[in-house]
């Protein structure tokens, strides 16, 4: 192969490469919640740090990044509900009379027959406090 | 607890005296309220929606405050969120955006007349850590001794200190389109 030749071909070598990664990075998944270190909390807990100091429990519950910290919380089940996608939530019982820990399961993920009352525990990503304690894209 | 002023307005609605027994004139309360934005541009129209969104209304004066995390708005792709929270809306820095205003014609409403209501609604919108006046039109529904509220407006990215780089200028629009759509329930402890 003569030197053009080379040239041309490292060049499409790396224009394809440079595609391959793009459609790659344009195509990546969410993060799955189930796989990773999670930082296990009760929603008691949870909702109470939010209140003490809102700006530190955004540091240790919430991702800097996208989906890097990944927070296992359990709590009693105050309501069950669906939003407006189809996404279920359980609201988990705080120690306030009106707000709660809010988790919003990812389809195909809701936990069967499940009711208020029962104990749960799922695992999701924070996205801080609304004055609920939102924590979406949950998993169990 | 160290308290954050910008929970202000809505512990105010939360607690003020209803003085109307009807359940409709008591303070109303929706912790799932939808936000959706509208990017269309040449390139590609992006959406995302948050269906978290907390917001209380007053029916007797009028007052309505909205609070949304940054974090809460969900997107079809991985790294449109990524983008979104990290490269425009700084969402670690500034993780909620929320509107704290009236309707300014709330005696065209009849609470506990089930009807569709145009109204006014004028107040201030905070996103981005930027405080903005806006004044726009509103939808409320009265229906079943239940209320809805639906507004359309238009923001300019750059009125809320948002910068798209030149590259992507072309996927990106200026104006974006936002859709709030909530539905009210009247407060109760649990």
């Amino acid at each position: 192969m003569n030197k053009k030749g080379i040239i041309f071909l490292s060049i499409a070598i790396v224009v394809m490469a440079a595609g391959i990664i793009g459609y790659k990075m344009w195509n990546q998944s969410f993060k799955d919640p189930l796989r990773g270190d999670a930082i296990k909390v009760t929603a008691v807990q949870l909702f109470n740090d939010f209140l003490n100091d809102e700006i530190a429990a955004q540091k240790k519950y919430v991702p800097e990044k996208l989906s890097d910290k990944i927070v296992e919380v359990w709590g009693e089940i105050k309501e069950i509900g669906k939003n407006e996608d189809g996404e279920i939530y359980y609201n988990l019982r705080t120690n306030d009379e009106i707000f709660s820990v809010k988790c919003v399961m990812e389809k195909g993920y809701e936990i069967p027959n499940a009711k208020v009352g029962d104990t749960i525990s799922v695992r999701g990503f924070c996205n801080g406090y609304n004055m609920d304690v939102i924590v979406n894209r949950c998993k169990v | 607890m160290k308290f954050q002023f910008i929970y202000l307005p809505v512990f105010t609605l939360l607690f003020s005296v209803a003085s109307i027994s009807h359940s409709v004139g008591q303070p109303q309360l929706t912790r799932n309220g939808r936000i959706v934005f509208f990017s269309k541009n040449e390139l590609e129209n992006i959406e995302a929606a948050n269906n978290q969104v907390t917001s209380v209304f007053n029916p007797q004066n009028g007052d309505i405050v909205f609070m949304a995390l940054i974090k809460g708005f969900k997107f079809r792709k991985a790294l449109m969120e990524d983008h979104f929270n990290e490269n425009y809306m700084e969402s670690n820095k500034f993780p909620k955006a929320n509107f704290k205003g009236a309707i300014t014609d709330i005696s065209k409403i009849n609470i506990i007349k089930n009807g569709s209501y145009p109204v006014k609604v004028k107040g201030e919108l905070t996103i981005h850590g930027i405080t903005k006046s806006i004044e726009t039109l509103a939808t409320i529904t009265i229906s079943g001794g239940k209320i809805n509220a639906v507004s359309k407006f238009n923001i300019a990215v750059k009125d809320y200190g948002i910068k798209i780089p030149k590259l992507l200028v072309k996927n990106i629009a200026e104006i974006i389109e936002v859709i709030v759509d909530c539905t009210y329930e009247p407060l109760k402890k649990t």
